[in-house]
């Protein structure tokens, strides 16, 4: 209890004292006014409600008091101003009506024909087959952060660390390795779509080419734009898939995608004179989807090259290498990657990680019969069960095998 | 469908003449039955549907270069110039490409809010619309095919006589001969 008065309320006893008659009565209704809230947070309209409000409570309660009568009054004939509902957004009282979906119905999003989905190939998702991948394809900083032609490079910088802040560093870039050397699907080639929706025969003949149909309505995926061809038989059916990605070209083009075939492609020959098949393959990556034929037949065509000539060093620690392993484990031509691995590389364990992808992928082949406990075997000797039962180059494997044999005997010397 | 107009009342005093129409369906071919008024005119529409009065349209604006011509689907209002637009709802090329298609982009939910509003279509539109499974065919494409079909076949028809005549012409020279 405070015995000095504030000055605001001095003034409001002075202004009641003016304003009240004697038959008024005693302070029935609240006396509010903008100067006795003016330090206040809250605004004096929302504590005159509130108090209002806590008046009404109590009236449901039963506790009456002075003045409500008044208080009553005047919260009825406000009741034509508020709405029947409250509404919390703007966007709720002007509900904008879409009079197109009341009438028609709201069809647009068109679903592909049943039958069809995107499936990746079983045996690369496995994440037994994703770690021996990513070991295989090796990380190289040299060859993973070279500079790109077209790229811009920054200047080099200079700091002092911590061995914290080192370390914190280093899990950044190892992050950033992930990032370069993800590797791209390994998906079964798409099916072909074959959906007739109409056959009007009295239009045979009105006109001389195809006309292809593509909706344009905003936001919607590739996969749900609807694209139908009439024909000049008269034939109403869906677009195939060569059809779509054109479409999709011309009208939501994206970038380093051609609507024209390159040539080199087809003739690759010159590209690969010059070592250039990484380019091709990122070529490959960016203009077809990897569903395609095209991109599935270019890229075993890349690798096929790759295998004959035996330039493996050529993707190794790129993320190409992944798809390379997968492609000849899964047609049962290993021995050119064996070779390379132990002579050039000169590793037996990257050896025998091959030698387990090739049993994971083909469980059936001898090879995964006789090696069943593989994690129990040495590597040694998983990849001579390999070179005994499923190679086609014998002879020179097992030359380059005993290298191995002869160097841990003479290292325990050591 | 048949129109009759019949002019029905002249004033007094001479100073307007009011011109009332009704028109009202008519059989096909009755036009001898109204030959002998002056003040009616029979008269049919290729079409057969009437145009509506609503200033919302839904039509071809043409673009491109001579020679070259490229079409905007286009909302705009019926007394405004072909290339102004409200909106744009798609394109259409009618030059053929190397494939030999024809490209056609139609902004379909949009249509649909425009047609439930009453816009008006035109013949092309129609057509187009008619052609990718949107609405049901216009009969005027139809009555073309068949038209087409036909021309064809009396073209063929020609060519078959003249191989024929100048077989019979080098047959007839041998003969001399």
């Amino acid at each position: 209890m405070t015995t000095l008065l504030h000055r605001f309320t001095v003034a409001k006893l002075l202004r009641v004292a003016c304003c009240r008659s004697v038959y008024s009565g005693p302070e029935a209704y609240p006396v509010f006014s903008r100067q006795d809230f003016a330090e206040d947070d809250g605004t004096w309209e929302w504590k005159k409600l509130h108090n209002i409000r806590q008046r009404v409570v109590d009236i449901q309660n039963g506790i009456n008091h002075e003045g409500d009568k008044k208080i009553v009054d005047d919260e009825a004939r406000k009741v034509h101003l508020l709405p029947h509902k409250i509404y919390s957004k703007p966007e709720e009282y002007y509900p904008l009506t879409d009079v197109a979906k009341v009438v028609y119905g709201n069809k647009t999003k068109d679903p592909m024909p049943k039958g069809i989905k995107h499936k990746m190939d079983p045996d690369f998702i496995r994440p037994e087959v994703q770690d021996l991948l990513k070991s295989l394809t090796g990380r190289d900083p040299e060859i993973v952060f070279a500079e790109q032609t077209g790229l811009y490079t920054h200047m080099p910088r200079v700091r002092l660390l911590t061995t914290e802040q080192l370390n914190q560093e280093i899990k950044k870039m190892d992050e950033k390795f992930d990032e370069m050397l993800e590797m791209p699907p390994v998906m079964l080639e798409r099916e072909e779509i074959e959906e007739t929706i109409a056959f009007d025969e009295l239009l045979d003949g009105y006109e001389e080419g195809k006309l292809i149909f593509t909706d344009i309505t905003v936001d919607l995926k590739p996969d749900e734009r609807c694209m139908v061809v009439r024909e000049p038989t008269g034939l109403l059916r869906r677009a195939q898939w060569d059809e779509r990605d054109r479409a999709l070209g011309v009208y939501y083009p994206k970038r380093g995608r051609s609507l024209h075939k390159d040539p080199v492609f087809e003739n690759p020959q010159v590209a690969f004179k010059n070592q250039f098949h990484k380019n091709i393959l990122e070529r490959i990556l960016v203009e077809f989807v990897p569903d395609s034929k095209e991109f599935i037949h270019y890229t075993q065509m890349v690798y096929d090259e790759i295998d004959k000539e035996s330039q493996y060093d050529l993707l190794r620690s790129t993320r190409f290498f992944g798809g390379l392993a997968f492609y000849l484990a899964k047609h049962k031509s290993i021995d050119g990657l064996l070779k390379n691995i132990l002579e050039n590389k000169s590793s037996l364990p990257d050896a025998a990680d091959l030698v387990k992808l090739f049993c994971l992928i083909n469980n059936e082949s001898n090879t995964a019969k006789n090696l069943k406990d593989l994690n129990n075997c040495d590597d040694f000797r998983i990849v001579q069960v390999y070179v005994q039962n499923d190679a086609t180059m014998k002879k020179i494997l097992e030359l380059s095998l005993q290298t191995f044999q002869q160097i841990p005997q003479s290292a325990q010397n050591f | 469908m048949v129109r009759l107009s019949w002019l029905l009342l002249e004033r007094v005093r001479n100073f307007r003449k009011l011109q009332t129409t009704r028109e009202r369906l008519v059989a096909r071919n009755a036009e001898c039955l109204f030959a002998g008024d002056e003040n009616i005119q029979v008269y049919s529409k290729l079409d057969g549907v009437p145009r509506l009065k609503n200033q919302y349209a839904i039509r071809l604006a043409k673009h491109g270069c001579p020679n070259r011509p490229f079409y905007h689907i286009v909302l705009a209002k019926t007394y405004d110039d072909r290339d102004t637009e409200i909106e744009q709802l798609g394109t259409y090329d009618p030059m053929p490409n190397i494939n030999n298609e024809k490209l056609c982009a139609l902004n379909f939910e949009r249509i649909k809010y425009h047609i439930a509003l009453g816009a008006y279509l035109t013949r092309p539109i129609r057509r187009l619309l008619g052609l990718s499974g949107f609405l049901p065919l216009d009969p005027t494409l139809l009555i073309f095919a068949e038209n087409l079909r036909r021309r064809k076949a009396i073209e063929q028809k020609i060519k078959s006589k003249e191989s024929e005549d100048s077989e019979k012409k080098t047959e007839t020279e041998k003969e001399v001969d």
